[in-house]
């Protein structure tokens, strides 16, 4: 821990002016970039979801946080990439085939981001021959799947058979979620976990990239 | 868009009245108990008709005729109080996955044809206030609101023994539809004088339209649309209900009521539970279709509000597709004590999934029937 607690409050409070001072002062003392994203940034934003779980954030709470953190991450990325600094992981994300819903899809792309995961967003309506192209060309980890309506969870099962079938199951790990997703369906589709919410998903994010 | 409009009335129901308003109107009231009220709230899904005809579903069962439930009909009185006037809405693009259309606030709307029931905007007029003065004409006061022959179609409902309905814009909805999801929750942040503003032009609106509607003809159920839930939980929390919401409700709510209006009904998916104290606060008085997801299961919540809330909905669409055990359960579980209690109009939580067996829906029908005919025998 360094003397950067501030940086934690401003994140943890959607303070996004805040967070870019604190952190163009950290850095001009002489912080450790990677450290200010480990020791602070990601504990605040595991604060948001903690309290997002509880239902004491809501969305605007957690959209606020995530702003603030990238108004930090702006300064800090460009130090981290040249330092070689490698993202906790990379998760392609997308909400499948035929559902245009995006709001469930973009927490859990600002909750990701917000855990130290490098995330490439593929958008909503994405064609199971997306995510193959994801897989191939961004060498993700992780292909998180989101649905919102009955009608559209079929195409889980329809992208994880095209993943398999095209020899790339082996290469990452799949979570899904979404309003009317179920653990159960999601190990009947095969999929390696299921997200409840768009904080869990960074907890279940951990746990795939470390097995 | 013409196709995303034929879509929506595709899946209509064909409904009878089952009780006059009055009837309804003191149950949901808790003035009277007399009998179970029992509705089908939206109709099936997209595609579930052709699963039931290839079942064998009859014509009726289509159309829902068939199927017997104990509700009134509803008619909206035909007067605008939220956005009105914009460009002609067109379609811009037609594939065999999706429409794409203009509508009147500007904004490109796709829908996906094979999966969503509801088009979806890509964009929106409103990002900041600048934004919002352009358009604000749109929420302006005239003779435009009122549709031709109001007074009578409200009248002659009442007459029908219908319930006459005004409806105002979602404090939360309209706004969504004006910013977006997340531009809107961003804003309680970072524009709140924005949304104050808005909100307080859309209040303005509503008691000066409602003010000559509630002086002409009588009004019975003040209805607000306004889906900000998901499984989860709401998407804002009861400090920007509180803070924003809430006085543009009891405005309105203030008004309508003095005027005779009973009924203040929110319609909302998903877990409302943690907003329903300050949404009672701003005066509404049934909510529904109470999604069965988080904590909003409509027996504990019974016993915490009591006569302070009425619902519509609450039985779990989910349990039509799984088999007859599961459907006697939750059917034996939320029946009887909506019986014995009253203010609620039973029904499931919201379209009937795609899935769902038709000897299922029959069956949850007829068991429905069975526990509330048994309950009513000892009101």
């Amino acid at each position: 821990m360094s003397e950067w607690t501030k940086l934690y409050d401003a994140v943890l409070n959607g303070d996004a002016d805040a967070a870019r001072t604190l952190t163009e002062e950290a850095l001009a003392a002489g912080a450790e970039p990677q450290s200010l994203v480990d020791d602070h940034m990601i504990p605040a934003m595991d604060e948001v979801g903690r309290r997002f779980e509880a239902n004491d954030f809501f969305v605007p709470e957690l959209l606020i946080a995530a702003r603030a953190m990238k108004a930090s991450l702006e300064k800090i990325r460009p130090l981290l990439i040249a330092s070689g600094a490698k993202p906790k992981g990379r998760v392609a994300l997308g909400t499948v085939k035929g559902d245009l819903h995006d709001i469930g899809k973009n927490l859990v792309a600002a909750m990701l981001e917000g855990g130290g995961f490098e995330v490439v967003d593929l958008g909503v309506d994405v064609a199971p021959e997306k995510f193959i192209e994801a897989i191939e060309s961004n060498g993700v980890d992780i292909v998180a799947m989101s649905a919102l309506l009955t009608t559209t969870m079929p195409s889980m099962k329809t992208t994880i058979d095209a993943i398999v079938a095209a020899g790339a199951r082996d290469r990452v790990k799949i979570m899904i979620g979404g309003a009317p997703i179920t653990r159960e369906y999601a190990e009947e589709i095969g999929a390696d976990a299921y997200g409840d919410s768009a904080a869990s998903a960074v907890a279940i994010a951990r746990k795939l990239v470390a097995a | 868009m013409k196709d995303i409009r034929e879509t929506h009335a595709a899946l209509a129901i064909k409904r009878t009245m089952g009780v006059r308003r009055e009837e309804y109107l003191d149950h949901m009231t808790f003035r009277t108990n007399r009998r179970a009220l029992f509705t089908e709230v939206f109709g099936p899904l997209a595609g579930l008709r052709e699963e039931w005809k290839r079942q064998g579903a009859t014509p009726e069962e289509l159309d829902f005729s068939a199927f017997r439930y104990r509700g009134p009909l509803f008619t909206p009185v035909p007067v605008d109080t939220g956005w009105i006037g914009g460009p002609e809405e067109t379609i811009l693009e037609e594939t065999e996955d999706h429409v794409i259309a203009l509508d009147k606030m500007g904004r490109k709307m796709k829908l996906s044809k094979k999966a969503s029931t509801l088009p979806l905007p890509m964009d929106h007029p409103v990002r900041d206030r600048d934004d919002w003065l352009r358009v604000r004409e749109h929420y302006l006061y005239s003779e435009e609101r009122f549709r031709d022959g109001w007074e009578t179609c409200a009248r002659k409902a009442r007459d029908a023994g219908e319930v006459v309905v005004a409806r105002i814009p979602g404090g939360f909805d309209e706004l969504r539809q004006l910013m977006g999801e997340e531009a809107l929750c961003l804003s309680f942040y970072t524009q709140p004088e924005l949304i104050r503003e808005i909100l307080e032009t859309i209040g303005d609106i509503a008691l000066e339209t409602l003010d000559r509607v509630t002086s002409t003809v009588a009004i019975d159920q003040l209805s607000v649309h306004e889906d900000m839930a998901g499984k989860n939980g709401p998407l804002i929390g009861p400090k920007q209900v509180d803070a924003f919401i809430r006085p543009y409700y009891r405005r309105v709510w203030d008004l309508v009521s003095s005027r005779g209006v009973r009924l203040f009904f929110q319609d909302s998916d998903g877990d409302m539970t943690r907003l329903i104290p300050v949404f009672l606060d701003a005066g509404l008085n049934v909510m529904g279709p109470m999604e069965p997801v988080g904590g909003n299961d409509i027996v504990p919540l019974r016993r915490q509000y009591g006569t302070r809330l009425a619902f519509q909905g609450g039985i779990d669409k989910h349990v039509l597709r799984r088999d007859p055990a599961a459907i006697t359960a939750e059917l034996e579980y939320k029946i009887p004590p909506m019986v014995r209690t009253g203010g609620c109009i039973l029904g499931i939580d919201h379209r009937i999934p795609n899935g769902t067996p038709l000897e299922n829906y029959r069956f949850y029908i007829r068991k429905a029937w069975e526990i509330m005919e048994r309950e009513e025998a000892k009101l």
